[in-house]
C-alpha cells in the first residue's frame, strides 16, 4: 500500500515539474520576477473589474502581480489597504478624500480635477501613496425611485423632487447614516433645493435599492451610487440633480510610491484603459457582473479586447 | 384504537400543501429581481403529479406505521427531493415567460417550506427505522444523484448552478481555503485547549488565569476581535516584513485564525475540565492499589474516561469554528464567506452556505458517532453527560 502511494505520489511529483517547466519556457520575460506587485481590492463588481483590468494590463506589459482582487469583502478596509504595506496597488474614489482629509462639505470636492489633485497631493505628502489618473467617471450619492413612481409623479430632477415631498407627498426614503450627516449629502440637497425630509419619512441605515424596486414596507426612494450596475434591472430612475450637489467620485488606482518609483511604466499602461471608462461605461460593465453574473475577470477581458488593448484570444 | 404517529402524518400533510402553494419558485429575468412568482404545477408541468403521487405514497406508508414503511418512506422523499430538482431545473426551458440567456430559478417560500417538512419526514422516520446504515446510505445515494446531475449540467436552470458559473474561477480555491483555516485551527485548539483543559482542573491559579482570558475574549464579537487583531498584526509585519511568508500579516487568515481559536479553545477547555473531573475516584484509587504508576493510572484510566467529554468539547468548537471561518474574507483570509457576504442575491449567499452547512452536519454527526463506537465508553450515561457538555 504504502508502495503505491509513493509511486503516485512520485508519478504526481513527476508530472506538476515537466508542466511547470513546460509554462515556464513559454512566458516572455518578466520584469519583476520576484517582486509580485500585489493587487488588492474588495469584493464589489466596480473594484473587482477595474482590479482585473489593472492585472490584464499589468501581466500584459510584463509585470508579475499577485492577485487578491475581491479578497476584502465589504468596503471598511479601504483606508487601511491604501495605507499598509502589504498592497501596492488598490483602487480608491477621488471624493473619499475628504474623509481621508477630515474636511467633509468643503468645495474643492465637487470638481474631479480639484479634488483629485488634493488628495493626491496630500497622500503622496504624508503617506507617499501615489493617486494614479482618474477615471472620467462619478460614482456619486444621488437619489433614486422606480420608473413608475418618477413617471406618476413627473418627477425629472430634484426640483420637481423637492416640489413632491412641499406639497406632501408620501415618502419613505432610505439612506446610510453619513449621508444625511454631512453639507453636501441629503441636507445639501435640502438646502439647494428647498425641501425637507421628515424625521419619520427617513430610514436611517442603509441603501435600499432593492427594497424600493419592490416597495418593501412602503420604501419608495433610496440614495443610490450612480455607476451601480443593477439600477437597469430593478427598474429604477436616478434623480438628475443640476446643481451637483453631491462630491464627484471618480474611481483612481492608488499604488504605493515605493512602487511607482521602481516601475513607472504602470501609470501609462493604466492610464490606457481608466481614461476610457466613464460613468456610462461603469454602468454597462457593472451591468454585466450584477445583473447577468457574468465573471468580473471576463468582462474585464473583452471590455480591454474591445478598446483593442489586449489581443483576442 | 391504533395510535398514529401524528407529528410525520402532519409533516407529510405540510409538504404535500407546499406543492401547493402559488409561492412556490420565483423566476428571475436576471440575476437579481424576482419578476414572476410561480406555482409548483405551472413551473414544473406533468413532472408535478410525479412528485406529489410520490408524496402520496408517503402518508400512505407512514399511515401503515411498520418499519418497512419507514424506511421506504425515507427512500421516497429523497427520491422526490432529487426528481424535483431536476424537473425545475429542466422547466426553465418551457416556461412560457420572456427570458434571457441569464434567466434562472430561484427557490420561493413554497420550495423552501417542502423542503422543510420533507426534512422533517425523513428525521421523524428515522427514529422509527432501526437499521443505523439506512439513512447514511440513501442521503450518501441521493447527494450522489445530484452532484452527477450538477456535473452533467442538468441542473443548469436553477440560480445557485447559475452563480456557481460566474463564480467558478476561485469556487475550489476558496473552498479549500475556508477547509484549511478549519482544519488548521481546530489542529491548534486541540493542541492548547487539552492540555490547558487537564491544567486547570490540577491547578487553581492556572484555572483563574485562563477562564479569566478566555471568557473575555468569548463575549468580544467576531468582527471586532478580528479588527482588534488586525492592529498587532499589522505593527509585526511592519516592523518585520520577513514575518509575512508565515502568515503574520495585516491582511490575511492571520488575525482570524487567531480569534477563531481563541472561540475554539473555549468549549474544549470546558468540556476536558469537566471529563477529568467527573472521572470517578474511585477508579484511581483501585488502579493505585494495583499498583499502577502514575502516567499509566493517567493514560489506561483517566483520559479514557475523560475521552467523550473532550471530543464532545471538540465537536462543539468544530462546528463552531466551520460556520465562523466565514469572517476570514472580510480581511483577505479567502474561504467561503466571500459568497455569504454578497447579499445581492440569496443564491450567491447559498452556493456559500450550502457547504458550510454539509461540513458542519458532518463534523456533528460524525463526531458523535465517534464518541458513541469509542469501546471504552460502556454507560450510557456517561455519553449523555457529555452531550450536554458539562
Amino acid at each position: 500500500m504504502k508502495k503505491a502511494i509513493s509511486m503516485v505520489l512520485a508519478v504526481a511529483m513527476m508530472a506538476t515539474m515537466l508542466v511547470g517547466c513546460g509554462k515556464k519556457s513559454e512566458e516572455k520575460k518578466v520584469v519583476n520576477a520576484d517582486d509580485p506587485i500585489v493587487l488588492m481590492l474588495p469584493s464589489t463588481s466596480e473594484y473587482e473589474i477595474i482590479g482585473y483590468m489593472t492585472l490584464l494590463a499589468l501581466e500584459k506589459g510584463g509585470y508579475a502581480c499577485e492577485n487578491k482582487i475581491g479578497a476584502i469583502s465589504g468596503l471598511d478596509m479601504l483606508r487601511e489597504m491604501m495605507l499598509s504595506d502589504e498592497c501596492d496597488i488598490t483602487m480608491g474614489y477621488t471624493g473619499n478624500g475628504m474623509y481621508y482629509m477630515e474636511e467633509e462639505g468643503e468645495k474643492v470636492w465637487n470638481s474631479l480635477q480639484d479634488g483629485y489633485a488634493r488628495i493626491k497631493d496630500y497622500d503622496k505628502k504624508t503617506n507617499n501613496v501615489d493617486w494614479l489618473s482618474p477615471a472620467p467617471a462619478n460614482n456619486t450619492e444621488l437619489l433614486a425611485v422606480t420608473k413608475e413612481f418618477a413617471a406618476a409623479n413627473n418627477i425629472e430632477d430634484m426640483y420637481d423632487f423637492a416640489e413632491y415631498v412641499n406639497n406632501g407627498g408620501e415618502l419613505k426614503l432610505a439612506t446610510p447614516q453619513y449621508w444625511v450627516e454631512y453639507a453636501q449629502g441629503l441636507p445639501g440637497m435640502e438646502k439647494a433645493y428647498g425641501f425637507k425630509v421628515a424625521e419619520n419619512q427617513l430610514v436611517i441605515g442603509a441603501k435600499a435599492e432593492k427594497e424600493v424596486s419592490e416597495g418593501t414596507d412602503g420604501m419608495n426612494c433610496t440614495m443610490i451610487f450612480t455607476t451601480d450596475g443593477r439600477i437597469d434591472e430593478l427598474g429604477l430612475y436616478v434623480i438628475k440633480d443640476p446643481l451637483e450637489i453631491p462630491p464627484v467620485y471618480a474611481p483612481c488606482l492608488v499604488a504605493k510610491g515605493a512602487v511607482m518609483e521602481a516601475y513607472p511604466e504602470i501609470a501609462d499602461l493604466t492610464n490606457a484603459f481608466m481614461k476610457t471608462l466613464t460613468t456610462e461605461v461603469l454602468i454597462g460593465l457593472n451591468r454585466k457582473v450584477d445583473s447577468e453574473g457574468a465573471d468580473p475577470e471576463t468582462v474585464a477581458r473583452d471590455y480591454l479586447v474591445s478598446i483593442g488593448l489586449l489581443d483576442a484570444e | 384504537m391504533k395510535r398514529y404517529n401524528k407529528t410525520i402524518i402532519v409533516l407529510v400533510l405540510i409538504s404535500g400543501v407546499a406543492l401547493v402553494l402559488p409561492q412556490f419558485m420565483y423566476f428571475k429575468k436576471l440575476r437579481i429581481v424576482a419578476n414572476e412568482i410561480i406555482s409548483a404545477l405551472f413551473c414544473l408541468g406533468d413532472a408535478f403529479y410525479i412528485v406529489m403521487g410520490l408524496i402520496f405514497i408517503v402518508l400512505v406508508l407512514v399511515l401503515l406505521d411498520k418499519h418497512w414503511a419507514y424506511c421506504a418512506a425515507e427512500l421516497f422523499c429523497c427520491a422526490a427531493f432529487v426528481l424535483l430538482l431536476y424537473y425545475e431545473s429542466q422547466s426553465l426551458e418551457s416556461l412560457p415567460l420572456e427570458k434571457t440567456e441569464f434567466s434562472r430559478l430561484s427557490f420561493g417560500p413554497g420550495m423552501w417550506l417542502w423542503l422543510a417538512s420533507t426534512a422533517g419526514v425523513i428525521i421523524k422516520a428515522s427514529e422509527r427505522v432501526k437499521l443505523k446504515w439506512w439513512l447514511p446510505l440513501i442521503i450518501s445515494i441521493s447527494a450522489l444523484l445530484i452532484a452527477a446531475l450538477a456535473v452533467e449540467g442538468r441542473l443548469d436552470g436553477l440560480a445557485v448552478m447559475k452563480e456557481y458559473y460566474s463564480q467558478k474561477s476561485m469556487y475550489l480555491e476558496n473552498l479549500i481555503t475556508h477547509i484549511t483555516i478549519t482544519l488548521g485551527v481546530m489542529a491548534a485548539a486541540i493542541i492548547i485547549g487539552v492540555p490547558l483543559g487537564y491544567l486547570v482542573q490540577k491547578s487553581k491559579a492556572a484555572e483563574k488565569i485562563t477562564f479569566s482570558i478566555i471568557n473575555i475574549t468569548e463575549t468580544i464579537p467576531g468582527i471586532s476581535f478580528i479588527a482588534l487583531l488586525m492592529i498587532p498584526f499589522a505593527l509585526l509585519s511592519t516592523k518585520y516584513p520577513e514575518l509575512r511568508q508565515f502568515g503574520i500579516k495585516q491582511f490575511g487568515a492571520g488575525p482570524a485564525c487567531v480569534a477563531l481559536t481563541f472561540y475554539a479553545v473555549f468549549p474544549i477547555v470546558h468540556n476536558t475540565r469537566a471529563g477529568f473531573k467527573l472521572v470517578d475516584g474511585n477508579f484511581v484509587e483501585v488502579a493505585k492499589a494495583m499498583g499502577m504508576s502514575g502516567s499509566t493510572i493517567f493514560f489506561k484510566i483517566m483520559l479514557p474516561l475523560a475521552f467523550p467529554a473532550i471530543i464532545n468539547g471538540i465537536r462543539i468548537a468544530a462546528v463552531y469554528t466551520v460556520t465562523g471561518t466565514t469572517l476570514a474574507s472580510m480581511i483577505g483570509g479567502g474561504g467561503l464567506g466571500y459568497y455569504m457576504l454578497q447579499t445581492d442575491s440569496m443564491d450567491t449567499v447559498l452556493l456559500g452556505a450550502i457547504p458550510v452547512v454539509i461540513m458542519a452536519f458532518s463534523i456533528d454527526k460524525g463526531l458523535r458517532s465517534a464518541v458513541r463506537l469509542l469501546p471504552f465508553v460502556g454507560e450510557k450515561r456517561s455519553i449523555e453527560g457529555a452531550e450536554r457538555g458539562i
